[in-house]
């Protein structure tokens, strides 16, 4: 009976929740890619012990077709003056709320659990540029590749899109500049950033 | 006029509450942002299917509000405590497995194995997590099998119901 009511309370509670999951939705439609010959087997975690490598990241990526962007090349893209004018973007994967927290300047929020929110905004801003740099929080994260290929789905070509590996925790342990979201959280037109 | 209450029976009330208190607190944890509990059950490959995944997610953190909230009433208190140990032991059986896993990939000692196991509480270490979980079962499973922390109770006490023969002994004239 306990169990009955809770099952009812949790199926309630989720429909009301502006968070709730969807139940048939397959939240992680990438498919897991086996350890690289020689590397030991990862736990196939999004979190965890943060002693994965970035080469095994890196491999993982570019398993799953894309490209795989290191510290220095990602730096050089921030510096790259097209980043002004919309023709580089950045795309931050992380939640809503660490978004908030700081990002990397100029980056737009997307959200691959909830893509209905941002994708539409999103979208025109990849369309228009040459280059989309979509991060995580690096590591073992993959929110970023799950993005890119909502992204590429949405019609985005593979070829512009970019997963800057280290991701924001790198970004921040290099000391490289961050901001923080406008209290309404509306996504920032890259031009308009430092 | 209700006779003294032991101190078991305070300490009974105490505990009911006590895991009431923290069943609401980590659930809604969880239940509020259900992406990050997802991706934590993810990782203990439990299920295949995305259904599957999907309910494990959006049930589990609202059955724990759920129930502390009736151990916090004091509603239904026996059959709230064994759900939770129903709960608890599997979830810790494979918090264990995940962590055996992650030793013998890393090649730790297993007690600096440190992970999201999902609790609501982030990344965490694995050897206080497990006392902490031993330390929750245990007490659901003695108010569960004990029948005490009836005082102060919303079906016992305060509205007067019934209480349980076991639990006369030690609450006499509760509620008769």
């Amino acid at each position: 009976m306990v169990l009955l009511t809770g099952l009812l309370f949790g199926w309630l509670a989720n429909a009301v929740s502006p968070r709730g999951l969807q139940w048939t939705r397959n939240y992680f439609p990438l498919a897991k890619v086996p350890p690289a010959q020689g590397e030991q087997e990862s736990t196939g975690t999004p979190m965890g012990s943060g002693e994965v490598s970035q080469t095994e990241a890196i491999a993982r990526i570019q398993a799953r077709g894309f490209i795989a962007w290191n510290f220095a090349r990602a730096a050089e893209a921030f510096e790259d003056p097209r980043r002004l004018t919309g023709q580089v973007i950045w795309v931050d994967a992380r939640p809503e709320v660490q978004y908030r927290r700081g990002h990397i300047p100029g980056a737009s929020h997307f959200d691959p659990y909830r893509p209905e929110q941002q994708l539409l905004e999103v979208l025109a801003l990849c369309l228009r540029a040459d280059q989309v740099v979509v991060y995580c929080s690096g590591g073992q994260c993959e929110d970023a590749e799950l993005a890119a290929h909502l992204l590429q789905q949405a019609g985005v070509p593979r070829e512009r899109l970019v997963i800057y590996v280290g991701g924001f925790g790198e970004w921040v342990q290099r000391g490289q500049p961050v901001a923080s979201a406008d209290s309404s959280g509306k996504v920032q037109q890259p031009s308009l950033q430092p | 006029m209700n006779a003294s209450p032991t101190r078991i029976e305070w300490l009974a009330v105490a505990l009911r509450w006590g895991l009431g208190a923290w069943m609401v607190g980590m659930g809604l944890v969880k239940g509020l942002d259900p992406v990050a509990f997802l991706k934590a059950v993810r990782q203990y490959e439990l299920v295949s299917s995305a259904w599957m995944l999907n309910a494990v997610a959006i049930w589990v953190p609202w059955l724990e509000v759920f129930c502390g909230l009736l151990l916090l009433a004091g509603v239904a208190v026996r059959g709230t405590a064994w759900l939770l140990v129903s709960m608890l032991v599997p979830f810790t059986l494979l918090v264990w497995r995940h962590a055996l896993i992650l030793q013998n990939n890393l090649q730790i000692p297993f007690c600096a194995v440190r992970f999201d196991c999902g609790c609501g509480l982030g990344e965490v270490s694995i050897c206080p997590k497990l006392a902490e979980n031993f330390l929750l079962m245990l007490a659901a499973a003695w108010l569960g099998w004990s029948g005490k922390g009836q005082r102060l109770a919303l079906r016992y006490e305060l509205l007067g119901g019934n209480v349980p023969a076991e639990c006369r002994t030690t609450a006499t004239g509760h509620g008769t």
